[in-house]
């Protein structure tokens, strides 16, 4: 655990200089969200999955195949 | 894991979700899916609770080319059930999901923890979990197979400036046991002797995923922002897949958002794979989401913010339309897909 915090404070000194509070307007909005609605992405990972070799990456989407 | 995304998103506030998605190909395939999610606090952290299903109704290449019914009608029910806690810059998440129609049984438990860091420029997150599943032909539960898949994933996400986030994230998906369809047949046809034989598919038992994704989000204007995503898969069956996905997203005012999608993605099939077998193999599969193919997606999604009333803080509606196309490079029954995916939603958060 000491190493990847070690090695996240690396990365992130690494980085950028750091963004305060007060600048992360624009970042609250809708539109900045990298994971968009869960269920939406819930839904739509599960369709992709089932008709894709690919998966993980997305976010999991459930057991079952529901398929066909 | 699905609910564990879920709570984790509503720590503080209760949340509804309810959505409607309608999936139709050209494959004579049709899935309903209705959906509802709910979040609540608790005096010590947050509940949450989702249902979800898929009424699919299908005369899909598999069964036509195989099955003695001609359209099949099938129902999967998925319940889940999460709790998630948050201490100082912490957030403990646990998830429970269970699934089942009439060929198939699964149960899934996760466990995640997000750190933020560095002032909350930094988020770094670890999930685990694991997934029991039974799959046996419809009709005869006796003959069921398990399958377990244990999943370990990791991300990544920085503030990279006022206007700029991103992501890294991997996932590591190891699933061992039965992973054919219990449904298909491999034909075998061999040059020598008139006709073919089919056999039940036979996929390797052991399958492990590897999946890198990386996710930035940059603001173009007061109202604009671009989204981009890319996934390298790779997996031990030989399947190696890009995925790459844009995303704009228009914000006029506090009403109106418009999010107009692209994906492409592209797959190199599974070593395994032949289009034709020609002699009995070890391992063979029927499977068009094994074959080499590449798909394209597109779509359009409103979401209308209503007004606020009484003790509802926000009330959201939404509506998107995807088409989907994909290629199947080697696989001769079916040379390619057009599916369209319509979707409603609501969401209330108190």
């Amino acid at each position: 655990m000491r190493l990847i915090v070690t090695l996240t404070i690396l990365l992130g000194s690494f980085a950028c200089a750091p963004v305060h509070q007060y600048q992360r307007g624009t970042l609250a909005r809708d539109g900045m969200q990298l994971e968009g609605d869960p269920g939406e992405a819930q839904l739509n990972a599960h369709m992709l999955q089932s008709r894709e070799g690919a998966a993980g990456g997305y976010g999991t989407a459930g057991g079952g195949c529901g398929c066909n | 894991m699905t609910l564990a995304v879920v709570a984790a998103l509503a720590l503080a506030q209760t949340d509804v979700d309810a959505r409607l998605s309608i999936y139709t190909d050209s494959d004579r395939t049709t899935v309903v899916s209705p959906f509802v999610s709910a979040s609540a606090p608790i005096p010590e952290g947050t509940v949450s609770a989702g249902y979800t299903a898929d009424i699919i109704t299908t005369a899909s290449v598999d069964i036509r080319t195989m099955a003695s019914q001609k359209i099949v009608h099938d129902t999967r029910h998925q319940v889940s059930v999460g709790y998630s806690d948050k201490i100082k810059d912490t957030t403990v998440t646990a998830g429970y999901v269970f699934s089942e129609e009439n060929d198939y049984l699964s149960h899934g438990g996760s466990l995640s923890a997000t750190q933020d860091l560095l002032e909350k420029n930094v988020t770094l997150g670890l999930n685990a979990g694991y997934e029991h599943n039974l799959v046996w032909r419809a009709g005869d539960f006796g003959g069921n197979k398990p399958f377990d898949v244990f999943t370990l994933g990791a991300i990544y996400t920085q503030v990279l400036g006022p206007k700029l986030i991103g992501s890294v994230s991997y996932d590591l998906i190891y699933g061992y046991g039965f992973q054919a369809s219990p449904y298909r047949y491999v034909f075998i046809s061999i040059p020598s002797d008139p006709g073919h034989v089919a056999v039940p598919e036979t996929d390797p038992p052991l399958r492990v995923r590897n999946a890198l994704t990386g996710k930035i989000a940059q603001s173009l204007s007061d109202w604009i922002a671009l989204q981009g995503d890319y996934r390298f898969y790779a997996d031990s069956w030989g399947v190696v897949a890009h995925t790459v996905a844009a995303r704009l997203i228009f914000e006029p005012g506090d009403a109106w958002t418009v999010r107009i999608t692209a994906r492409g993605y592209v797959q190199q099939g599974a070593s395994f794979y032949q289009p034709v077998y020609t002699e009995p193999l070890e391992f063979m599969t029927a499977g068009r989401e094994l074959c080499n193919f590449w798909s394209a997606l597109g779509g359009v999604k409103v979401i209308y913010n209503y007004p606020s009333r009484g003790t509802t803080r926000i009330v959201s509606f939404d509506a998107k339309i995807d088409l989907l196309y994909i290629d199947y490079l080697n696989f001769p029954a079916l040379p390619y897909r057009i599916a369209e995916v319509y979707e409603l939603g609501m969401n209330l958060r108190f």
